[in-house]
This record gives structure tokens, C-alpha cells and sequence, in this order.
């Protein structure tokens, strides 16, 4: 079994040889923050499905992996696509809309002592309706503390746009926090 | 309540994602998948071009929908506030990168009825083919 000093590159060199178990590894490396990830997207009930998917989506299509950004970082994007997929189907109707469900419970939120439970709720909510662009360079930089460059490669744009990217989301997350 | 900044914005980021990281078990999601690898066929590596030739109709019926909401905006754009500029997007379509025409073709609501197995988005598709893409939509 592969332990936490085996590299993801070389995981991902064992899975392109048919080691399932250097699958295994790997999602169980990433599957939190994934999840984490998703979660804070918008995922609401279907993280886990959403973090399957990515990881399926990932592993089918290795061989587009280039090694420009991290492994997490890359099956983050994937599972983005993923759940605009499952957006797209909630809206005719295939599944059910997760606009409709009603945001998460934050009663037990201890950070609501601080900050309202009304202003993270209407932050969950707006992280929701950001351009994908946005919500995905603000979540990468606020959960796991990427710098510009990476989040870039990993997005396909540049750092400075990337910047900017983040930049309207903090205000526009401030706007309908303080509303 | 005060003023929130980046630090209290980026707290309650992580705060929302650690409830959804709660509720998943990785060794069972890595159980789902390795079961969903054995089972599924090898991925192809075909080019987009011949899965457009596999859903012909599906691209005309996005290319229709694309016109449609395009069309729509546009016009919505004009009665709402006709003094905004209005900026159309085809005689920029060269100098879009393919991060910019990815982002076109999100704005626009694609909404192909591709097939369920097919394991490719927008982002995954190089730039003249996104070019290729936006060109079909233009009609």
C-alpha cells in the first residue's frame, strides 16, 4: 500500500500502469478537499456523487493530466465541471434543481458568534451565482491557500486576471454580506 | 454587524466546505470509483470533431438555443438601458483566448443534450476547437 512519502506523480505513473491501489491513494489523499471544494460551491447533498464523478472523470482522462498544476488542484476543475453538469440537467428538469434546496443549517457554526448566520448563508448563497471563474479562483486561494500562478496554470489564464478574478469576488461577496 | 474583509470572507469559505468534507468517506468513495473503472470502458481518445459528427443534431439544437438566448440578451440589453454600449462578441472571436472563448461559451447557457457517458467539457477542449465550437453556435 502506498504511504503518504510516494509522490502524486509517481501514484499517477502507477494507476497509467493499471495499480488500482495508486488510485485508491490518491483519492484518499484528495477526496476532503474535493469535497471541501464542492461543497462550498454549491454542491449541497450531492458532494459525494459530485467527488465520485471528478475523480472518475480524472482517472479516465489521465493522459490530459500535463502536470502544469497539482493533482487536487486539476480534479478540482474536473469536479467544477461536474457539478455545472449537474446544474445544467437540475435546470431541465432531470434532476432536482439545487436552487431549490434550502441552504445549510449554520446553527452550530461557532464562527456565527461572530459574523452572522444570515451573512453566511447569503454568502453560501452568492458563492452559488459567481462566475465559474471567480467562485473557483476565490475557493482555491481562500481553501487551499494557492498563490496566482497556480491557480492560473491550473485555470488556464494568467495570474494577473486571476488576481482581478479574485478581486470581484471578495467585493461582490462583501456587497450582499453587508446588505 | 461590522464590516466583513478578506479574512472573515475566506473563514466562512472553508467553514462551508468543512461541512460537505464532514459528510464524505473517502475509503467509500475510493470503493465507488474503483468499482466504476473496472466496469466502464476504457476511456477513448477521440477527437471532438468526430463526437460532433455523433450528435449532429444535438449541435444544431445548441447552436439554435445559442442564437436564441444570444438574440435575447442582446435585445433584452437594448430595451432595458439603450444607452449601454452593446458589445458583440464575433469580431472579437480571433483575439479570444481559449480561457475567454471558454467563458463565452459558458455565458451563452450551452445546453447540448450530449450523450451521459461522454466525459468531456468545455475546459477540456483545445482552442480551435472551442473557436470551431463558437462558430457552429454562431450559426
Amino acid at each position: 500500500m502506498p504511504d503518504g512519502s510516494v509522490s502524486d506523480g509517481e501514484l499517477i505513473d502507477r494507476w497509467r500502469r493499471g495499480d488500482e491501489l495508486a488510485a485508491a491513494e490518491l483519492i484518499k489523499r484528495h477526496a476532503t478537499a474535493v469535497a471541501r471544494f464542492l461543497g462550498a460551491s454549491g454542491g449541497g447533498d450531492d458532494v459525494e456523487d459530485l467527488v465520485q464523478e471528478a475523480f472518475f472523470r480524472a482517472f479516465r482522462s489521465i493522459a490530459r493530466f500535463r502536470g502544469g498544476s497539482s493533482f487536487r488542484t486539476w480534479v478540482m476543475t474536473i469536479a467544477s465541471n461536474a457539478l455545472k453538469d449537474l446544474k445544467r440537467r437540475a435546470r431541465r428538469g432531470d434532476v432536482l434543481s439545487l436552487e431549490d434546496r434550502d441552504v445549510a443549517d449554520t446553527s452550530a457554526d461557532p464562527y456565527g458568534e461572530t459574523v452572522s448566520r444570515d451573512a453566511v448563508r447569503r454568502v453560501e448563497a452568492e458563492l452559488g451565482r459567481l462566475p465559474r471563474l471567480q467562485r473557483e479562483v476565490f475557493l482555491l486561494r481562500a481553501q487551499e491557500g494557492l498563490e496566482y500562478d497556480e491557480i492560473a496554470r491550473a485555470l488556464g489564464t494568467t495570474p494577473g486576471a486571476a488576481r482581478v478574478h479574485y478581486h470581484h469576488a471578495v467585493q461582490r461577496l462583501k456587497r450582499v454580506a453587508e446588505a | 454587524m461590522g464590516n466583513l474583509n478578506e479574512r472573515d470572507l475566506e473563514a466562512i469559505a472553508r467553514r462551508l466546505g468543512d461541512r460537505a468534507a464532514r459528510s464524505v468517506d473517502p475509503d467509500r468513495v475510493a470503493a465507488g470509483i474503483l468499482a466504476r473503472l473496472r466496469s466502464a470502458p476504457p476511456a477513448q481518445d477521440r477527437p471532438i470533431v468526430r463526437l460532433f459528427f455523433r450528435a449532429p443534431v444535438a449541435l444544431r439544437v445548441a447552436a439554435a438555443i445559442a442564437v436564441l438566448v444570444t438574440g435575447g440578451l442582446v435585445t433584452r440589453t437594448l430595451l432595458v438601458d439603450p444607452r449601454e454600449p452593446v458589445t458583440l462578441i464575433a469580431p472579437f472571436l480571433p483575439e479570444l483566448s481559449a480561457d475567454e472563448l471558454t467563458e463565452v461559451l459558458d455565458s451563452l447557457a450551452f445546453e447540448a443534450p450530449l450523450p451521459e457517458d461522454l466525459a468531456v467539457g468545455l475546459t477540456d477542449l483545445t482552442e480551435s476547437q472551442l473557436r470551431e465550437l463558437l462558430r457552429l453556435m454562431e450559426g
